[in-house]
């Protein structure tokens, strides 16, 4: 039998973290390639000056010598959290990642990673958790619908349906570089540097909305 | 009469009209009873020691002639930041209102290349949000700029389901021993 802990994640875990990544995009049916985040990514925006998640780590403490010996130093499944708002509502924890390689599955270890997240979320004062389920993990959407949970997509009536929205790849690459076009009318460049504080004061030339 | 938008972080003070443009809003949500936000937790949680969220708001100036300048707050976006572990920063839409007069207008496209401005800046890779299946409107608005909606225009098995859990909801069943 073995035994495991749930800890915070070190920066040390952010090779094996990045190891499971992959395992996750394979165990979803994509390549492992789909996972462009880098191990560098990882530590700089979990670790660096500003924690851009939370990470959670199941790590195996102890086992049946009988077992094939442990991948990855031990650390066998992952839960990345960060927090967030809802307008409505105020603070919430959204659930970004969650996985356990293979072999560790069936020990409940998902179930206590988020008992965790919640725990601590629920600490920082968050009223609210929210994720995202593939249509395709029926046991998952089953799982959090017992845990109590509400699937906002799959809303019977159409009034109360939820869709999750995403702009990424080659459109968010273009949308992010038509805002290029406009950073000389919003700002003149010495005042872009501010913008990633946000701190400057953004006006808009007459012509540009009069049209 | 000319007329200019101002795009601009919020500041404290703004929460009381944001709360207002919130309470619209709410109008035409079908889940009205849903909204609890109070301004004070909007002005803590937003302008308090740590941030929660990021609001632009947008302000339409008019010169009335007389040297005169009107200003209103006729829009905004509340956006955070938040991570995706297989590609890397994101940035969560919360909300984007903007008042009926100034609909159809640029001012929505403009506040979306703010956005495009920040993404930029903070090295993000994916904008996300959750929308309304009634709002056509947003919908259309987003999917104009190319976003996708994972929830119906994706191959059936992949499609995403948005699930939350209030902390009442769950307690029992997630408390640990």
């Amino acid at each position: 039998m073995a035994s495991y802990v749930i800890r915070q994640a070190r920066i040390e875990d952010c090779d094996v973290i990045h190891q499971l990544l992959q395992e996750f995009a394979v165990h979803e049916k994509y390549d492992a390639e789909k996972i462009t985040n880098t191990i560098k990514g990882l530590k700089r925006d979990g670790f660096g000056e500003r924690a851009w998640f939370h990470c959670l780590v199941s790590e195996c403490v102890s086992y049946d010598k009988n077992m094939s010996s442990l991948p990855h130093n031990g650390v066998v499944g992952f839960l990345v959290f960060y927090y967030g708002y809802d307008a409505w509502q105020g603070k919430l924890a959204y659930m970004s990642d969650i996985f356990v390689t293979e072999k560790h599955r069936g020990n409940g270890l998902g179930k206590k990673m988020m008992q965790q997240a919640a725990r601590i979320s629920r600490g920082a004062g968050c009223q609210k958790m929210q994720w995202i389920v593939s249509e395709w993990n029926v046991p998952a959407r089953n799982f959090y619908k017992r845990i109590g949970a509400e699937d906002y997509t799959d809303q019977e009536k159409e009034a109360h349906r939820q869709h999750y929205i995403v702009l990424d790849g080659k459109d968010f690459n273009s949308f992010a570089e038509a805002g290029a076009k406009y950073s000389s009318s919003f700002a003149s460049s010495s005042d872009m540097n501010k913008i990633k504080d946000n701190r400057c004061e953004v006006q808009l030339a007459e012509e540009l909305i009069m049209q | 009469m000319a007329g200019k938008y101002i795009l601009r972080e919020a500041c404290i003070d703004d929460c009381r009209v944001i709360h207002n443009l919130l309470q619209e809003l709410t109008k035409y949500d079908k889940k009205p009873e849903e909204y609890e936000n109070k301004i004070e937790t909007l002005m803590a949680d937003g302008f308090g020691e740590q941030a929660w969220f990021k609001c632009i708001v947008a302000e339409y100036v008019e010169n009335n002639g007389n040297t005169e300048e009107s200003k209103e707050i006729v829009g905004f976006v509340m956006y955070t930041f938040g991570y995706d572990g297989w590609k890397g920063r994101v940035l969560n839409i919360t909300d984007l209102y903007i008042t009926q007069e100034h609909r159809a207008t640029k001012l929505g496209h403009l506040i979306l290349m703010r956005l495009a401005l920040i993404v930029e800046a903070n090295k993000v890779i994916k904008i996300c949000g959750i929308v309304s299946d009634w709002n056509t409107g947003a919908r259309r608005f987003y999917s104009a700029v190319g976003a996708i909606d994972y929830s119906t225009e994706v191959p059936e098995a992949q499609r995403q389901h948005y699930f939350a859990a209030s902390w009442e909801s769950i307690k029992d069943n997630l408390k640990t021993t």
